[in-house]
């Protein structure tokens, strides 16, 4: 039972972390196209677009 | 069961938190109050500080009001980080071991055996830092707002500057405290993913949960830059780690930030890690 539980738990904050990890990855790459498509502006988004 | 009840849950809970982390929640900005209005007190007896106190007062009498207002606003803003700064390093450590307190002296077993979901439990949290703690500093931060504007009334009204100065700084503390209020508020949602994220490693972590907190996100930034040579994680994390740089006089800048694109894509990633805190305590060891 335990072993099960400490499974779930570690298996639960890996997905969860990984998740959150890709999708900024992803946000990241596509900063640039998402800014220009949507004609989205923020100042944080023009770092993270210049940064790229 | 009624909205009514759900609310009174979550009063009680957050009342908890209250009860259990008084230090975090009211000696801390209690403490920082007494020692600004000691200072201020010392101060004001002193022939220098006066001096200087009604040399400041005598230039922004002499100057246009907008420009006066806003150097008004820059003070109250100055005195107000001396109140906000450290309570956003008090809301990290609250958030940190929140959960795990609970989880690790058996707490945990005692609100299970009660008809209180995890979802509330941590919504009691979260509401916690995001209101209960911002309030707080802001009550006591009002308090000694109050003792200054006094003071101020005394030093004008004793060196003849006439009423119109006096409008302005009464005008100026309730712009001020508004202003205040909106940026605590802001601050809050604009850290979301890292609260979220540190409520959900307080719900996981067995120990040392702030080296997981670290560690985690220092492991996931140097597998970033050797895997894929890349480094947008970590000038995500660096344009979103300071808190303070929402600290605003100005209304529009205040309006703007609310509604971007960083905020609304930070609210959702800092929903997903809330409810994997929520799933998390599901599996209490």
């Amino acid at each position: 039972m335990k072993k099960y539980v400490l499974q779930k738990r570690y298996s639960l904050f890996a997905s969860i972390t990984l998740l959150v990890f890709l999708v900024v990855l992803v946000e990241g790459r596509l900063s640039g196209r998402i800014s220009e498509r949507f004609g989205f502006t923020s100042p944080l988004l023009d770092i993270r677009v210049n940064d790229r | 069961m009624n909205m009514e009840f759900h609310i009174k849950q979550l009063r009680t809970l957050i009342f908890r938190e209250f009860w259990e982390h008084k230090i975090a929640i009211f000696w801390v900005p209690v403490s920082i109050g007494i020692l600004c209005t000691l200072a201020l007190l010392w101060g004001i007896t002193r022939e220098p500080v006066y001096d200087a106190a009604i040399n400041q007062l005598n230039i922004m009498s002499s100057i246009a009001q907008p420009e006066a207002r806003v150097q008004l606003l820059g003070i109250f803003g100055m005195v107000s980080m001396l109140f906000l700064a450290p309570l956003y390093l008090t809301i990290p450590i609250y958030l940190l071991v929140c959960l795990y307190d609970d989880r690790k002296t058996g707490a945990s077993l005692f609100w299970y055996s009660l008809p209180v979901s995890n979802a509330k439990t941590v919504a009691s949290k979260l509401l916690t830092a995001l209101v209960l703690m911002p309030l707080s500093a802001i009550a006591i931060l009002l308090l000694f707002f109050m003792l200054l504007l006094l003071i101020s009334t005394v030093l004008i009204l004793s060196s003849g500057l006439g009423a119109g100065l006096l409008w302005l700084l009464i005008q100026s503390f309730f712009n001020a405290v508004l202003l205040i209020v909106s940026v605590a508020i802001l601050t809050g949602l604009w850290l979301l993913p890292f609260y979220g994220w540190l409520l959900l490693v307080s719900a996981f972590a067995r120990a040392v949960p702030f080296f997981w907190a670290v560690g985690v996100v220092i492991a996931l930034a140097i597998a970033e830059r050797v895997v894929f040579s890349s480094s947008y994680f970590s000038t995500w994390l660096d344009s979103r780690g300071i808190p303070y740089q929402n600290l605003s006089v100005s209304w529009t800048e205040l309006v703007g930030a609310f509604l971007n694109y960083d905020m609304l894509y930070g609210l959702v990633l800092g929903s997903v890690l809330i409810v994997g805190a929520i799933y998390m305590r599901r599996y209490t060891d």
